[in-house]
């Protein structure tokens, strides 16, 4: 399968300026901590993301974003393997997004990955096993 | 021989995983070949987004869960 293409926070508000979608996968509980602070952003949490997939339009740029930019690249191949071929990766998630000083709501508490598995839990202490 | 693939970055439940079916592969003398896979693009190309996933001879058996060792061995030996 080809690799999915990742596009760094400023060229992806670059996207949504010129009508790109910005897609945020990140859980309930981590939006309402801290949100991308641009208008008509779609959320569909990552552990629902199979069975909603489907309300991502097709015919526009889709920009996926999680907190550093994992599971958001996991969404990414799952859309490319269902046809959207307009579907990027953000780079760095929300936590880069922050970082090069882009539009956020709230404060980020969590500046490292969400659980492989899929929530958010432990955020990204992949190693060491808590996520689960 | 069996190609056993586990599907997962690393996390706990990808560990629990692995370690049940090496112990399941070793105790039931299953002649099979284990594979971590972890790296997302692999991963993806079986279209999985509930981790830890067990694959079989490229088929994906189970997702998002540690089966109990019952299930766990008839999706190993099935």
């Amino acid at each position: 399968m080809n690799k999915a293409k990742e596009v760094s926070p400023a060229a992806a508000l670059g996207m949504i300026e010129k009508g790109g979608l910005l897609v945020d996968v990140r859980e309930p509980d981590e939006v309402a901590e801290a949100s991308f602070n641009i208008p008509g952003v779609m959320l569909i949490p990552f552990r629902t993301f199979e069975s909603h997939f489907q309300e991502i339009p097709d015919d526009r740029n889709v920009i996926i974003g999680c907190n550093v930019g994992e599971r958001s690249l996991m969404a990414t191949y799952f859309l490319m393997n269902h046809g959207y071929d307009k579907a990027v990766n953000l780079q760095d998630g929300i936590v880069g997004w922050a970082e090069r000083g882009l539009p956020v709501i709230g404060k980020l508490k969590h500046t490292k990955g969400g659980c492989c598995c899929g929530g958010s839990k432990g955020h990204g202490e992949k190693s060491g096993g808590s996520c689960c | 021989m069996k190609q056993v693939k586990i599907l997962g970055s690393g996390c706990m439940k990808c560990n629990q995983l692995a370690d049940a079916v090496n112990a399941i592969i070793a105790t039931e003398n299953i002649d099979a070949s284990i594979e971590k896979v972890t790296d997302i693009q692999k991963i993806m190309a079986y279209n999985v987004l509930s981790l830890p996933a067990l694959v079989v001879d490229e088929e994906v058996r189970c997702k998002g869960r540690v089966p109990e060792r019952d299930e766990l061995k008839d999706l190993l030996t099935r």
